[in-house]
């Protein structure tokens, strides 16, 4: 297990100058000059003013030799300066990140501790009521556009209910925890601001759940039909003919090999919900990954577009290796050939 | 099977009856904010707090509340200047000499008084560090200081509109001691040598009403009161600008309370907005203009776009009432290429009315009885103003399309786009030009060789003399009631003559909370808090 690791994490240093490279070549090879993005009109055209700009960020060196020294200040850990925040691209991600995290992490809890169960429930009650309950709120989840859905549960949850807070992580003008991992709700925790701890957890409900919704309909019916599957299998009818209680079927004997696709899923959820989820993070202002990620895209901001690019890149690289070892776990039969 | 179906009907029923009640139920009491607090909601695009390197919207909004120029716009007349921290000047005769008269006992944030020096020491920096805002420092030959209330501006060549200009951020003064302390330099090679950027980002050294607590990129700007403010009592404790990039969203926490203001109104917005009696709309006509542009270029459209009889006939073809309503709000259509507003621009009766009989004989007359294809270019998913280009070039298309010129629509990113039209490739594009600053002669952007007119094409050598000269003057004309009437001449001219067809000027909504008193729209900063008050 421990060389399987070990190896899986070596490898990641080539794949990831390698999605530099890939990067790189493809936004540069855009026909467009980033000048136009980050000078207004009348700048754009004044050689002075332009000629200040491509030197500041580097832009009037030939293209390899911009690459090149992008690559030695990664090695050394340095992202470089954003074009658009003025900001270093690692502090940028530095706050992106942790905001992207809390939602990935939140949804993703709620999707697998309602969908698992859900799914489940409506095997083993296969065709009874509950069953096509669940099977329609499902296909609900599923089908819904996510700014859609976000849109209304804020219009029903925050403005005609006033459940729940608005947009933003935090309340208008209160002050961020002190910075230890960059999610509120840990660092509120960590510092003992029960105030701040609250309000960043009732912030992060609405976007999380929404996120949730298409995650937990996903993973309801995956479940499902996964079960339903290793429920008809032969050591089922084994353990059942033995005399065993359907529980202990049921939870010993089918779940673990019922969830293995369902692990596969969670993983790539989790990574797409860090990666990427530009309309919710705009309707709900959540400065999160995909925010980031477009606002650099549509201005070429090429270091950080670049450095969104490795991130994403490493953030699917060890998701996928994390959802590796747990299949190890749930499953012997590929310890041995592992 | 249709146990399937009862199931869904039944949670279909229920969610039904659910909903009914939560939307019958009166909205959650708001919250207001507190009464010394004013909270704006906008869509961040702060670049940088330094004043001389932010020059977008919202940089220039937490501006206005941080920092004072010499001189400012009178917030409802935008082609008024009035005093801000300069109590007087003057402008010799020739527009190269710029005198003012600065005030005396202003303090800056940090306790320091304002002197000349500063005055000085800020617009050289500005100059040096050559940022997004520094064009309109350009042309600046000295800055002289013959004593501690009077600074001397000389340029090397006249600029009626250098008053209007000094009115922006990067003319703001800066405390010069206190940027120093924190590596701010000035001079040529400041963009070398500055190293104060990150210290103003989180700080800010200037006279205005709120000084600059924090900024959390993505999020807020908190300010708070100035009690050493020169212009007298200030109405907030605090004033925070919050990000919420999403209309929709900013509508939905106006309405419930947790801001006071919403920037981003969308026309499709309003008639919902003003049916809530918590809520006030202000409208106010916007300095934006989209206009077509047919390149002067024979070869790139084939000889279409750049004859003349065919430029008229799309001005004549293009049916500008409706494009109006298909936007919404207060959009005016401009008369020609300069603003509604603007001194000398004429009002918008005097914009073109659609004559499709007259638009097709012109076609013919110049050669094209049955009309002729052309290829429209613009940038698509892309919407400024309240306008989105994808929406409003099906409506050109469908226009100009009944007069006989059959548009293809060839949308492209913004980027790549507009690189094309920079580069003056395209024979007919779809584009907007957004005022650089409050004075007409900003629009000689659009006359032969300026930054427009090269896109079209249209050069001293393809040019007639007539617009030349009336170029030519309008840049050295200092007299104001002369100025208008050499601008009365220019769109006279271009509106038989020309690359250009103007299709709109839209308008700009503010949303309100019903309790803040004596907001007007201005577009140069949109929110003022010193103005404003909440009962």
């Amino acid at each position: 297990m421990q060389g399987f690791i070990l190896r899986r994490l070596l490898f990641m240093g080539p794949q990831l100058l390698g999605m530099s490279l890939i990067a790189f070549v493809i936004s540069h090879s855009i026909p467009a000059d980033p000048v136009a993005a980050h000078l207004g009109q009348r700048s754009m055209e004044n050689p002075a003013i332009v000629a200040a700009f491509r030197a500041e960020w580097g832009l009037d060196r030939p293209l390899p030799e911009q690459y090149l020294r992008y690559v030695l200040n990664l090695l050394r850990g340095n992202l470089g300066v954003s074009i658009r925040t003025h900001q270093p691209v690692a502090s940028d991600l530095g706050r992106a990140l942790p905001a992207s995290a809390e939602l990935a992490f939140a949804a993703t809890i709620a999707s697998v501790l309602v969908g698992v169960p859900f799914g489940v429930l409506s095997a083993v009650r296969r065709n009874h009521l509950v069953d096509h309950l669940v099977r329609a709120v499902s296909l609900l989840g599923v089908s819904s556009p996510v700014f859609w859905l976000g849109l209304v549960s804020l219009y029903v949850f925050y403005f005609r209910l006033g459940w729940l807070p608005g947009p933003g992580r935090l309340d208008v003008g209160m002050p961020e925890p002190p910075r230890v991992t960059g999610m509120y709700t840990l660092d509120s925790l960590l510092a003992g601001s029960w105030g701040t701890f609250l309000a960043a957890l009732k912030h992060l409900a609405l976007p999380s759940l929404v996120l949730a919704a298409a995650t937990m309909g996903l993973l309801t019916r995956l479940t499902r039909s996964s079960m339903l599957d290793v429920l008809g299998a032969e050591y089922i009818r084994t353990a059942r003919g033995k005399g065993l209680p359907e529980r202990l079927v049921v939870f010993r004997h089918a779940l673990a090999n019922a969830l293995i696709p369902t692990v596969t899923i969670v993983g790539l959820t989790f990574g797409d919900i860090l990666a990427g989820t530009v309309l919710t993070e705009t309707i709900f202002s959540w400065p999160g990954v995909g925010r980031y990620a477009f606002q650099s895209a549509i201005t070429l901001d090429f270091p950080a577009i670049l450095g969104v690019s490795v991130l994403i890149a490493a953030i699917f690289i060890l998701v996928n290796l994390v959802t590796d070892v747990l299949y190890l776990v749930l499953d012997p039969r590929l310890r041995r050939a592992g | 099977m249709h146990r399937t179906l009862a199931s869904i009907l039944a949670f279909l029923l229920a969610a039904l009856v659910g909903s009914a009640g939560v939307l019958a139920s009166p909205a959650a009491a708001p919250r207001a904010t507190d009464a010394n607090t004013l909270v704006v909601g906008a869509a961040f695009d702060i670049k940088s707090l330094d004043p001389a390197r932010g020059f977008e919207q919202i940089t220039s909004m937490v501006h206005k509340a941080t920092y004072d120029t010499l001189v400012t716009l009178d917030e409802k007349d935008i082609s008024k200047i009035v005093p801000d921290l300069a109590e007087s000047w003057e402008v010799s005769p020739d527009a190269k000499t710029f005198t003012f008269h600065l005030r005396q006992n202003v303090k800056f944030h940090s306790g320091n008084p304002m002197t000349s020096a500063d005055v000085k020491w800020s617009y050289e920096r500005a100059m040096g560090i050559k940022g997004n805002p520094s064009f309109l420092l350009d042309g600046i030959a000295s800055v002289d200081t013959p004593d501690d209330y009077t600074v001397v501006i000389r340029k090397t060549d006249p600029d009626p509109s250098f008053i209007a200009k000094s009115i922006f951020g990067v003319f703001a003064v800066l405390d010069s001691k206190t940027v120093m302390a924190h590596g701010g330099t000035s001079g040529p090679d400041a963009k070398d040598t500055d190293k104060a950027e990150d210290w103003l980002n989180q700080n800010s050294a200037g006279t205005g009403p709120f000084i600059l607590k924090k900024w959390t990129p993505e999020t807020e700007v908190e300010v708070e009161k100035f009690s050493d403010y020169w212009g007298g009592s200030v109405p907030f404790d605090r004033v925070i600008y919050r990000n919420i990039p999403e209309p929709a969203t900013q509508k939905l926490t106006l309405e419930a309370g947790d801001i006071d203001i919403a920037t981003e109104v969308s026309p499709d917005q309003v008639p919902a907005l003003k049916g809530n009696p918590d809520v006030q709309v202000v409208e106010g006509v916007g300095t934006d203009i989209f206009f077509l542009l047919m390149n002067e270029n024979p070869d790139l459209s084939g000889g279409t776009m750049s004859n003349p009889k065919v430029q008229l006939a799309v001005r004549y073809a293009l049916d500008y009432d409706g494009i109006r309503k298909l936007v919404g709000g207060p959009a005016v259509t401009p008369p020609s290429m300069l603003p509604v507003g603007f001194l000398g621009a004429y009002p918008p009766d005097k914009a073109f009315t659609r004559d499709l009989d007259k638009a097709k004989a012109l076609l013919a007359e110049a050669g094209y009885p049955n009309g002729f294809d052309i290829q429209l270019d613009y940038p698509t998913k892309f919407a400024r103003s309240g306008v989105s280009f994808d929406l409003v070039a099906q409506k050109i298309q469908a226009d100009l399309t009944e007069a006989g010129i059959r548009v293809t629509l060839r949308p492209g990113e913004l980027q790549t786009s507009l690189a094309e039209y920079r580069a003056g490739k395209q024979a007919f594009g779809f584009w907007l030009w957004g005022a650089d600053y409050f004075d007409s002669n900003d629009y000689l952007a659009f006359l032969p060789e300026g930054i427009v007119g090269k896109r079209a094409n249209w050069t001293n050598a393809n040019a007639d003399s007539t617009i030349k000269q009336l170029r030519d003057q309008i840049a050295v004309e200092v007299d104001n009631a002369k100025r208008a009437q050499l601008w009365q001449q220019v769109q006279d001219y271009l509106q038989q003559n020309g690359p250009y067809a103007p299709l709109l000027q839209p308008g700009a909504y503010v949303a309100l909370r019903a309790n803040v008193q004596n907001y007007v729209y201005n577009p140069a900063w949109r929110v003022n808090p010193l103005i404003l008050s909440k009962t």
